[in-house]
Order: C-alpha cells, then sequence, then structure tokens
C-alpha cells in the first residue's frame, strides 16, 4: 500500500509549492524571483533581508551558480522529479496528500469481493428469471396469437361478404337516387312503352287477318286446282270417249304441238340475235354523225312526207271558196304570229351574236397588243402606276415620318450646337497656366482656411452648446434655489415656532411630572382590576370544566353527536343525489332533439308534397 | 499644303431671305418641290467642291479642288446660342438679305459685326447678296448706300431666277479670296514659326 501510495504522490509533491519551507514562502511571487535551492537547508534567517529583494539575487553569482535553475520555479517542477524526490522534505507531504487518492480502491477484502459476486450471482438469477418469465408470456401469447389468427380469418370472412351487401344496397342506393331525378323520364319511357303496345296489338290484329286472308287464299287455291284436276280427268274421260281417227288426229296435233314449242324456241333465239346485233348497230349509228344526219334527214323526209299527204287530202278534199279563204287567212295568221316571233328570236340571238364577236374582237385585241412592243411599254406603264399609286398611297405617312425624323435630327443639331458654342465661349474665357497654377495654390490656402474655420466653427458650436447647457442647468438652479429657500423659509418658520416652547422649558417639565403622575394612577387602578378579573376567570373556567365533565358523562349527548354526524353525512349524500337528478334530467331532456326531428318531418312533407305536386304536372 | 484644303464659309442673313435656296443651288443640290416654306432649324451644312485658280504665280492657270463647308445658319435668334460654335474658325462669310425688306438693311450691320468683325475677317472674305427671292424680274435693284464700315464689302443684286450664274460667279470669287487668305495665313504662321 505504501508503495502505491508513494508512486501516487510524488508527483503531487512537486505541484506542492515549496511553501514548507519558510525561507522560500517569501520568494515565490509570480515575479519568478531566484531563491536559492539550499534555501530550505539554510536557515533564511541568516539574510532575511536580501532574499526578499530580487534584484538582489543578481548580485550573487555563486549561489545561483550552485542550484538546478529550474527547481526553484515551482510551476515547472513535473519536469525534474528526481530532485524533487532526493529532498528529505517529502515525507512531510505524504501524510497530507493521502486522502486526495480517491480515484483507487481504498480496501482489498476477500470479503469485499464475496459480497460482490453475490450481489453479480443475485443480479443473473433475477435476470434469468425474468427471461424465463417473458419466454412463457412469448409461448401464451403464440398460442393465443394462433387463436387469434383463426378469429381474424372468420372476421375478415364474414367482413368480406358484409361489404359485398354494403356494395349491392349502394348500387340499389344509387339507382334509386338516379331514378328519382329523372322522374318525368321514366313517365315517358311508360308513355312509350303504351303506344307501342297499343300499336303492337294494331300490328298483330292485321298480321291475324292477312293470316286468316292467306288461309282463305290456301284454300282458293286448293279449290282450283281441285278443279284442274276434275277438268284433267274430264279430258282424259272425253278422249277416252272420242273415236280412233279423232285420237290419231289428236295425238297428231299433240306432236305438232310439242314440235312447234321446239320451233318457237329456235325461233326466239333468233330473235334474240337479232336484237342484239340491232343494239349493236345503232350503237355504232350513234357514234356515227353522218349517219345520225342521215338519220335526222330521213326523219325530216318522213315529216314532209306526211305533210305533202295531208295537202294533198287537203285538195283533194274540195271544199267552198270562202271556206277555203277563211282556213288559208287563219293559217297565214298563225304563220305570221310565228313568224313574228321567229323574227324577234332572231335579232336576239343577232345581238349576242354581235357582243360576241365583238368581244372576240375585244379579246383578239389584247393578245395582239400583249405581243407587240406595246404591250410591255403598256405593262412598264401599269408597273410605274402600281408604284405610283403607292408610292402617293405611302406618301403622307412617310412624309410625316420623315419631317419627325428630320425634327428630331434638327433639335440634335441645334441643342449640339449650343452645346459647342458654350465649350467656345469657355475655351475663350480660358486663364492661362500659371493663372491656373496661382488659382489653384489659391484654392488648397483657401480650402486649408475653409478646413481650420470649419473646425474653429464645430468647436464654437460645442462650445456655444456646453454653454447653452450651462445656461440651462443655471436656469434650473434658480429654480431649485428658490424652492430651497422656500423650504429653508418654512422650516425657520416652524423652528421659530418650536423655539418659543423650548424657551419654557420649565413648563413644558411640569406638563409632563403631571402626566406621569395621572399615568402611574390609571396603572394602578387597572391592575388592581387585572388581579379581580384573573380571580373571576379562574372561577368561571373551573366551572366551565365541571359542566364539560358532566357533558361528557351524559349518554344522550353521544347519542345526539353520532345523529348529527349521520345527518350531515345524509345531507351531503342528498346534495349529491340531486346535483346527480339534475345532470341525468339535463341529459335525458329530449325536447331540442323532438323539435330538430319535428323540424325534419316537415321539411320531409314539404318536400314530398312538392314531388307529388310535381309528379301531378 | 495639301491640294485638296477644306473652307468654311458661313450664309448668314435675316429670316426668309433664301439662304437655304442659295445653298442648295451652290452645293447642287434638288430644290424642294412643293416650294412650301421650311425654315432651317439652326444649322445645315451642305459640302461640296469647287475648282479654282491657283494662288502660285508660279502654277498659273492650274486649277486646284478645294473642298467646301457651306455652313446654312438660320436667322431666327432663337438660335442664337449657337451661333459662336458656327462662327468658329470660319473662312468666308456670306450674307444674304431681302432687299424688299426694308428693315433688313438695319440687320446686315449687325450680322456683320458679328460674324465677320469678331471673327477679325477681311472685307475680301465677305460677300454681301441683296436677294431677289421673289423670282419676278421686274423686282427692284438695291441701290442704297449701306453704313460706312460696310462700303467696301462687295455687294450683288442676285436673283437664281433671271442670273443664276452671277450667284455662282461671285461665289466661286469669294471662294478663291477666301482660300488664298487662308493659305497666305497659314504660310505666314509658318514662316514665323521657322524664323523662331
Amino acid at each position: 500500500m505504501s508503495l502505491q501510495l508513494d508512486g501516487c504522490l510524488t508527483p503531487l509533491s512537486a505541484e506542492r509549492p515549496p511553501s514548507a519551507r519558510p525561507g522560500s514562502a517569501a520568494r515565490n511571487g509570480p515575479s519568478g524571483a531566484p531563491s536559492p535551492s539550499q534555501g530550505g537547508a539554510r536557515p533564511p534567517s541568516g539574510r532575511p533581508q536580501s532574499g526578499m529583494r530580487p534584484g538582489s539575487a543578481a548580485g550573487r553569482p555563486g549561489t545561483g551558480a550552485q542550484r538546478p535553475g529550474s527547481a526553484m520555479r515551482p510551476g515547472t517542477n513535473g519536469m525534474n522529479l528526481g530532485n524533487v524526490g532526493n529532498r528529505n522534505v517529502l515525507s512531510q507531504g505524504l501524510g497530507r496528500t493521502a486522502t486526495k487518492t480517491g480515484m483507487a480502491r481504498t480496501v482489498t477484502d476477500r470479503n469485499y469481493y464475496v459480497g460482490e459476486l453475490r450481489v453479480r450471482i443475485g443480479e443473473l438469477n433475477g435476470e434469468i428469471e425474468k427471461m424465463s418469465s417473458e419466454i412463457e408470456q412469448f409461448e401464451r401469447d403464440n398460442q393465443s396469437a394462433i387463436q387469434l389468427q383463426k378469429s381474424i380469418d372468420d372476421v375478415t370472412e364474414e367482413v368480406e361478404a358484409l361489404q359485398g351487401q354494403l356494395k349491392d344496397y349502394n348500387l340499389l342506393l344509387d339507382r334509386l337516387h338516379t331514378s328519382t331525378s329523372s322522374e318525368l323520364e321514366v313517365e315517358q319511357l311508360r308513355e312509350q312503352a303504351n303506344d307501342l303496345k297499343k300499336s303492337n296489338e294494331v300490328e298483330r290484329r292485321k298480321a291475324d287477318q292477312i293470316f286468316t286472308e292467306r288461309n282463305a287464299k290456301e284454300n282458293q287455291i286448293a279449290e282450283i286446282e281441285e278443279q284442274v284436276h276434275h277438268i284433267q280427268q274430264d279430258m282424259e274421260r272425253q278422249l277416252g270417249e272420242l273415236n280412233q281417227s279423232d285420237r290419231e288426229n289428236y295425238g297428231h296435233l299433240k306432236a305438232e304441238n310439242s314440235r312447234l314449242i321446239t320451233d318457237i324456241a329456235e325461233y326466239q333465239a333468233g330473235i334474240d340475235q337479232v336484237a342484239e346485233e340491232i343494239k349493236k348497230l345503232q350503237n355504232e349509228l350513234r357514234l356515227d354523225p353522218s349517219k345520225q344526219k342521215n338519220l335526222t334527214l330521213h326523219d325530216e323526209l318522213r315529216q314532209l312526207q306526211k305533210q305533202k299527204a295531208e295537202l294533198e287530202e287537203e285538195t283533194s278534199n274540195k271544199l267552198s271558196i270562202p271556206e277555203e279563204i277563211e282556213k288559208l287567212t287563219h293559217k297565214v295568221k298563225a304563220t305570221n304570229a310565228e313568224v313574228q316571233t321567229i323574227e324577234s328570236n332572231i335579232s336576239t340571238v343577232l345581238e349576242a351574236l354581235n357582243k360576241l364577236r365583238e368581244d372576240i374582237s375585244n379579246v383578239e385585241k389584247n393578245m395582239a397588243e400583249s405581243k407587240s412592243e406595246r404591250a410591255e411599254k403598256f405593262r412598264d406603264l401599269v408597273k410605274k402606276d402600281k408604284d405610283m399609286t403607292e408610292f402617293m398611297e405611302q406618301y403622307e405617312s412617310e412624309r410625316s415620318q420623315l419631317m419627325e425624323e428630320n425634327a428630331k435630327v434638327e433639335y440634335l443639331i441645334q441643342t449640339a450646337l449650343e452645346t459647342a458654342s458654350k465649350y467656345v465661349g469657355a475655351e475663350h474665357s480660358l486663364p492661362s497656366a500659371d493663372m491656373v497654377n496661382q488659382m489653384r495654390e489659391d484654392a488648397t490656402f483657401k480650402e486649408d482656411q475653409l478646413t481650420s474655420s470649419q473646425q474653429t466653427a464645430e468647436r464654437l458650436k460645442h462650445e456655444l452648446d456646453q454653454r447653452r447647457s450651462e445656461l440651462d442647468k443655471m436656469a434650473n438652479l434658480d429654480g431649485k434655489i428658490e424652492e430651497e429657500m422656500q423650504g429653508l423659509k418654512a422650516k425657520i418658520a416652524k423652528m421659530k415656532e418650536e423655539l418659543v416652547n423650548f424657551n419654557s422649558i420649565d413648563t413644558v417639565k411640569e406638563s409632563f411630572e403631571n402626566n406621569k403622575k395621572l399615568q402611574n394612577q390609571e396603572k394602578q387602578v387597572l391592575s388592581k382590576r387585572k388581579e379581580l378579573i384573573g380571580q373571576q376567570n379562574q372561577v368561571l373556567s373551573a366551572n366551565n370544566d365541571a359542566k364539560e365533565r358532566l357533558l361528557r358523562e351524559n349518554e344522550s349527548h353521544g347519542q345526539i353527536e353520532i345523529l348529527e354526524k349521520s345527518l350531515r353525512h345524509y345531507e351531503q349524500n342528498n346534495f349529491h343525489i340531486k346535483e346527480y337528478i339534475l345532470a341525468k334530467g339535463k341529459e335525458g331532456d329530449y325536447k331540442t332533439i323532438r323539435d330538430e326531428v319535428i323540424k325534419l318531418t316537415s321539411d320531409m312533407n314539404v318536400q314530398v308534397n312538392a314531388g307529388f305536386s310535381r309528379m301531378k304536372l | 499644303m495639301s491640294d485638296e484644303a477644306r473652307l468654311k464659309i458661313l450664309l448668314v442673313g435675316p429670316v426668309k431671305a433664301g439662304k437655304s435656296m442659295i445653298a442648295n443651288y451652290l452645293a447642287g443640290v434638288s430644290q424642294n418641290l412643293q416650294g412650301d416654306y421650311h425654315g432651317t432649324v439652326a444649322l445645315r451644312i451642305l459640302e461640296f467642291e469647287r475648282e479654282i485658280a491657283t494662288t502660285k504665280k508660279q502654277w498659273q492657270g492650274a486649277t486646284k479642288k478645294v473642298q467646301i463647308e457651306l455652313w446654312d445658319c438660320s436667322g431666327d435668334r432663337k438660335y442664337e446660342n449657337g451661333w459662336s460654335a458656327i462662327k468658329e474658325g470660319a473662312d468666308g462669310v456670306v450674307i444674304v438679305f431681302n432687299p424688299e425688306n426694308k428693315k433688313a438693311e438695319n440687320e446686315i450691320q449687325n450680322w456683320h459685326n458679328h460674324f465677320v468683325q469678331t471673327q477679325g475677317l477681311k472685307d475680301n472674305q465677305c460677300m454681301i447678296l441683296a436677294h431677289n427671292s421673289s423670282g419676278e424680274a421686274t423686282a427692284p435693284k438695291f441701290n442704297k448706300k449701306l453704313p460706312h464700315s460696310l462700303s467696301k464689302v462687295p455687294l450683288f443684286n442676285t436673283s437664281l431666277d433671271t442670273d443664276a450664274e452671277l450667284t455662282r460667279n461671285e461665289f466661286d470669287n469669294l471662294v478663291n479670296s477666301v482660300s488664298k487668305e487662308k493659305f497666305e495665313k497659314r504660310d505666314n504662321e509658318e514662316l514665323s514659326i521657322l524664323g523662331e
């Protein structure tokens, strides 16, 4: 132990200032005054005065050389422990500093370790128990978890089923909403459906009628077929009745009939061929203009021949002369009218023709001109004309624009001239270099003067401010002085008044003595009274004690007290119950809810009525 | 001395005397076709060339090109602030006035003082034109006597409509004398510098 302590202590002792040494204590200042290394060994009383003076150390080189320099300085002693360790002074520091080694364990006993181990074992056991209990908890939780999982599955299934139901209900609700919003449309659809039903019925009836008609027709057909069958049977019967020649004749005729039928088919085919050829030829004819002309001429010829035939008929029909004349005049008139109309037609046509000719000639002229050189010139002229018109159109705006620009430029010129002439004038009035130098010197001198005068001005201002503040102070002082004067005057007056009293000290003393006497008398009286009252008080308190004892001994009093207590308890209960009743009554107050419900129902009624009225409309 | 010298000639005079017309004519710039009067604002500078006879005696008969800056100044007094810049370094002055305007005669003296005398120009560097801008041939000619100080300044009655050539010839004469004066002055200066 001692070794350990030693190790700890050596540095501590090094840090310790050598205050134990009486000689060096005086020299241990921050000035770093050198103290002799043997200061401890030497009695300091030998030269106490020289030790105090740091300057004298330099005068003693011998002692300074003997000591190791750094050892003297307490601040850096850690550097040379060896030196310090050698010093016999160390033992003095040991005892004191031992208490400072709190960092290391102080007691090293077996019992201590046993105790420590026991504590640790207990802790471990506790921990193990905790963990085992936790494990048990986990197992239990696991079991319950499995159960819960099962119940979760069940619940989720239920939830899904319910969700499906909810979706169905939502769909229903949506449909209901949409249907209520388009009630009118539903009505229309219903009406349409009714109409369609009616028309369907009509159609059905018609179909029924047609069906019955068809049935009737089919019946008729069957009857007619039967009749045909009958007729054929009749014919065969009749043929059977005929004699041989007739029968032969019939056979011949039948054969001829069949032959003719085949012939007809052949001829029909030939006819078809010919018709096709005719079509071809007609097409060709149509495409050929000369043949068409021929056709038209033929038509005309046919018409003329018809006319000729008519005329011949007329000539052959001999009429009377006046009748003839009439007819002819009629004819003439008709033809004249025709002629007139035709002539007017001709004139209009001619006019149109002339116009067209003129147009043609114009166009031809234009064509001719465009070909010639004149056309080029004309084109140039047109171009120039265009340019001119454009120019004329834009002239005004361009002119104004140019004028504006011009004005701007002119203004610039004017300003430039003015500034230029200013500068020219200035050039003439420019001073010479010497003058400038002189002026500059003047300027600097004047600037200096200016600064100095500014400084003085500032200084004066400052002084002025000071004086002003002083003046203010003085003015304030006046007021203060006056106030003080008044206060002092009042004091003087008071003192003077008091002085009168002080002059007659004897009277004051007398009055004081009188007062004293009176007070003493009163005191005596009061002390007497006090004694009396104390006696009375004792008597009364004894009485009171007796009465209290009596009361305590009385049973009914105890009962009454108990009853009073219970009464208080009941009253408290009563109060609580009343409060409870009030609260519950407030809770059970259904009036507001009733009002709301009534309001809602009335609103709904109104809406329902409105809906009904709309439905009716 | 470069052959291409540059002369600054001022064209001054009262308002509406026809300065701009003369300037346009001398510079060969096309006239304003519409003929409506547009007063010159402050200044116009027209640059053109003239061929004049050489001043050197040894090269008599030869011509040389002279660059001319014709400063067509407005006669309006509201541009007076710019005049000192205009007259700076002028080589010649043409004073134009309208003889029909009787007040103008008195103004000529002022113009002469302001642009000629203050610049130290000689009388042969100056020219006065009594300009007839009306275009009528029967317009009266200016016969009055000018003040004494202007008696030596050449005076001409000009008109661009009747006798345009006169204006051009007299201007050429002025250019001649001005250039001569200028170059002599420059020679003298050079000589004086060399002499020092």
